[in-house]
């Protein structure tokens, strides 16, 4: 009966407890592909996220999380199920609930073992939950001018940034949100979330799609193949729109500056920038791994 | 010039997008259609936190586009207040209209966009003067004819850059002459 089960049952499970850029890479992902390339997938019928474990994390790692139930959602049938960790269980953590990580699955999974206070904040001030870009114009604007309201008061008064770097960052920001917009293919049917998190000294923000991805969206211009599209998208004025292309440069110069992190993944290729040591890696992934869209998580530290 | 304020004062001190910028410049262009010929409007930022691209598109680079189109003649805009914060996106708006405008920031009165070096020379004679003839600053910048002065001034006017009233009578051959009028408060 259980090997029936188990048959019947594909487990994602994060190994460790924190569930950040790295599970989402080398853990989740991987496991993820795992599952279609299985031999037979008749006889499966659901697909569990084990997240029980996890105790701590970022918005890349749980924006994550999102992405993958989006795509099981377009692609499969099978019944999806997300396990929490309760607050029994973790009574020190509710970063998953702040980030509102059940919220925005629980229309295309099942959520167990939700987090008994996931609810938003009163103050979103160090937080913004995991939100969906919305398709609306009017709340497009509405949502770029909440995040930079909050972006700008956290950068400016609680992280000591100058006006100019949160004036820069947030224009940043907004372009990569406003890339999103550009780059989905069909129009309209775009799908993009973002998030944020601030915590003792550093603020993390993750910004992430399924659209077509940076390599697809600038090839027709720069011709090139994935990896050195997604670098030549580094370059100030690098764009598939005319006069724009500030986004990830100005991100990356900030990273640098205040010594974060910067992940950015799309297609066959992924940029780790640690700004500390001024070192970017490239990384060529396969076929194989490539995941739909770009992911990108950034990391900036009080100055 | 007759000078006339007009303060940006958006909700929490953020203009964002183009929507909000679009809205903004109806109110500036309407107040702009009710001043009188030779006015100055002073678009203030001082109460301005942070304004994007795309709005600072709408707010000054297509108001200046109307005005340059001459819909509200011998009207022009400059920006005071502006702080650094602002100046980028305000310049990379002014970047891809290809436009010019007169901004107050930390360090004084300079024109921001694009503006050629001849031109800037140009400008920068006619604010120290505040007001100025072709022959005047034929003299001044020791130009080789005065139809060089001629042109430069009436390319900086039709930038809005400058104002202008007719001066003495026409000259032989039909042709008006003008005095040029700085838009800074001396």
């Amino acid at each position: 009966m259980n090997t029936q089960l188990a048959q019947r049952t594909f487990f994602i499970r994060a190994r460790t407890a924190e569930l950040n850029d790295r599970a989402f890479d080398q853990e989740l992902l991987p496991q993820f592909f795992c599952l279609f390339h299985r031999r037979s997938l008749s006889n499966l019928e659901r697909v569990v996220f084990d997240l029980r474990g996890v105790r701590w994390g970022n918005p890349y790692g749980a924006l994550g999380v999102v992405l993958l139930c989006e795509v099981l959602r377009d692609y499969s049938p099978w019944e999806l199920e997300i396990w929490l960790a309760s607050a029994q269980q973790h009574k020190r953590h509710t970063w998953l609930a702040h980030l509102g990580l059940g919220q925005a699955v629980a229309r295309l999974a099942k959520v167990k073992g939700q987090l008994e206070d996931e609810v938003q904040l009163a103050t979103r001030y160090r937080y913004l939950p995991i939100t969906a870009l919305p398709s609306a114009p009017e709340g497009q604007v509405r949502l770029l001018k909440d995040v930079a309201l909050h972006t700008y008061e956290i950068l400016v008064n609680d992280f000591g940034y100058d006006a100019v770097q949160a004036s820069r960052f947030i224009t940043a920001l907004s372009e990569l949100c406003t890339n999103i917009y550009d780059h989905s293919a069909p129009r309209g049917q775009m799908r993009g979330f973002i998030a944020m998190q601030a915590y003792q000294n550093t603020v993390k923000f993750a910004v992430m799609d399924l659209g077509v991805g940076i390599p697809k969206s600038l090839r027709s211009r720069y011709g090139l193949d994935d990896a050195a599209l997604l670098e030549k998208a580094f370059e100030p004025g690098v764009s598939a729109c005319e006069n724009r292309g500030l986004g990830l440069a100005r991100v990356s110069q900030i990273v640098e500056r205040q010594h974060g992190i910067l992940n950015v993944r799309s297609g066959r290729a992924k940029i780790l920038l640690l700004g500390r040591e001024r070192h970017r890696t490239l990384y060529r992934l396969t076929q194989k791994s490539a995941f739909q869209g770009t992911q990108i998580g950034i990391l900036l530290r009080r100055v | 010039m007759k000078h006339v304020n007009h303060t940006l004062e958006p909700e929490q001190g953020f203009l964002i997008g183009r929507q909000e910028g679009a809205r903004l410049k109806e109110l500036i262009c309407e107040k702009l259609e009710q001043q009188e010929p030779c006015s100055v409007l002073e678009l203030d930022f001082s109460k301005v936190e942070f304004v994007d691209v795309s709005c600072a598109d709408e707010l000054v680079v297509r108001v200046l586009a109307r005005l340059q189109a001459g819909e509200f003649p011998n009207r022009f805009l400059v920006l005071r207040g502006l702080k650094p914060q602002h100046r980028e996106n305000v310049e990379a708006a002014l970047a891809v209209g290809s436009k010019a405008v007169y901004a107050q920031t930390e360090t004084g009165w300079t024109p921001l966009g694009e503006l050629i070096s001849s031109y800037r020379e140009a400008l920068e004679a006619v604010d120290q003067k505040q007001q100025i003839t072709a022959r005047e600053l034929f003299e001044t910048m020791g130009y080789e004819t005065i139809n060089e002065s001629s042109t430069k001034l009436s390319a900086l006017y039709k930038l809005c850059l400058i104002g202008r009233e007719p001066y003495r009578r026409p000259v032989r051959g039909g042709g008006r002459q003008f005095r040029y009028l700085s838009l800074l408060d001396p």
